[in-house]
């Protein structure tokens, strides 16, 4: 088997709530090879990201069951490689958080809402390309 | 055009106000490779002065100095740099209540002590990347109902069939949650309005419609401040919107096959 024709897949794992932007950010992510696991909830996340191997996850903060930074402080707290995983914020910040919390969560990068879509994709691209 | 969002931003000018040399000799070790200069001030006064005579970009204020403190300190630095300027409080407070109150006095945001060199890093280029994006953002002046900016950002990652049913799907998602929010706010239910006005605003901002998205955060924000408002009054006048600009969106935005 030829392996240098074969498409890699980046995996992703996106926790929002929102079905449109689950929608939206799988077709613009496939675009960059990434394949998509959603996650509906903060329990679901991390359900989801014990359960497999990811490359990365692209966190909302405003997420029902548990929120996107108490999930980011969960996943940090692992003891494992795994917990070191790159993980990038989305909000549309309704609670007017200082930007400094989602950082202080362990976030690598924060985004607010409406997505800047090219910047999205270079740090996926930033993030995934050092993951391999 | 995007590379330069990414890169650090060595152009900045940081002003640091700080009663304790120590904490000010940490925060430029921090930043001091990454932004063009860093201006250190042992008080308020000191900060002024630096304020009026050079560019600032980007303010620190510890909260706790004796001769001057950081709330009268950011007052004084507000009004010499201006609105757009951000402004970011050094705190060893912590709890939430506290928290807020920064943000309402008029901090962009803040830094809680200990200070982590990554959480001060990525917080400054954060305020910093955001100064940029309004100062191109008050030229283009949006007020109009879409912003094609975005929508031609999808039309180059997603195919045109896939982006019409996209469209398709928060469309009629929409029309259901303001047939929700209707039937809410005769209940009265304001957790629930907000929670799925957030929906609507974050899913519209996405997707371009930048004038619903904008009513909707405004409405949004009366909710949650509980300012006196005719809810049921605009509610309707949402969805009203949204049944007008629903009626030919594929035209305007150019997705017909």
């Amino acid at each position: 088997m030829n392996t240098m024709t074969e498409v890699v897949y980046k995996k992703v794992l996106v926790a929002e709530d929102s079905s449109v932007i689950q929608n939206l950010l799988k077709k613009i992510l496939l675009f960059e090879n990434c394949k998509i696991t959603s996650a509906k909830n903060g329990k679901s996340v991390l359900d989801k990201f014990e359960s497999e191997d990811y490359d990365l996850v692209i966190m909302d903060i405003n997420l029902p069951l548990l929120d996107g930074l108490s999930a980011t402080k969960q996943i940090r707290s692992g003891k494992t490689k795994k917990a070191n995983i790159p993980i990038i914020g989305i909000s549309g910040n309704a609670k007017n958080l200082p930007v400094s919390e989602f950082f202080e969560a362990g976030m690598n990068e924060y985004m607010q809402k409406p997505l800047d879509y090219d910047k999205l994709i270079e740090l996926v691209k930033k993030y995934t390309d050092k993951h391999q | 055009m995007t590379e330069h969002t990414l890169m650090k931003d060595i152009k900045g000018s940081i002003l640091v106000i700080d009663d304790n040399e120590i904490n000010r000799k940490y925060v430029k070790t921090v930043l001091r490779n990454l932004y063009r200069t860093v201006h250190l001030a042992e008080d308020g006064f000191k900060g002024l002065e630096i304020a009026h005579s050079q560019a600032i970009d980007l303010a620190l204020i510890d909260i706790q100095m004796p001769k001057m403190d950081g709330f009268e300190c950011h007052d004084k630095i507000r009004k010499a740099l201006g609105f757009k300027i951000p402004i970011l409080a050094i705190t060893a407070f912590s709890d939430s209540k506290s928290r807020d109150k920064f943000i309402r006095y008029g901090f962009n945001d803040y830094i809680a002590k200990p200070i982590k060199p990554d959480v001060l890093k990525n917080t400054v280029q954060y305020w910093l990347d955001e100064l940029n994006e309004k100062a191109s953002l008050d030229e283009e002046e949006i007020h109009a109902d879409f912003d094609f900016k975005i929508i031609e950002e999808l039309k180059r990652y997603a195919q045109p069939d896939e982006l019409l049913e996209l469209y398709n799907e928060f469309v009629e998602e929409t029309k259901t949650l303001n047939q929700k929010l209707l039937f809410l706010q005769s209940a009265d239910d304001h957790t629930e309005i907000l929670s799925i006005l957030h929906v609507i605003k974050g899913n519209a901002g996405s997707l371009g419609f930048a004038k619903l998205s904008e009513v909707v955060v405004q409405l949004e924000s009366d909710v949650k401040n509980e300012i006196d408002i005719s809810l049921a009054e605009r509610i309707n006048e949402i969805a009203d919107y949204s049944s007008n600009i629903f009626s030919d969106y594929t035209g305007q935005l150019n997705l017909n096959l």
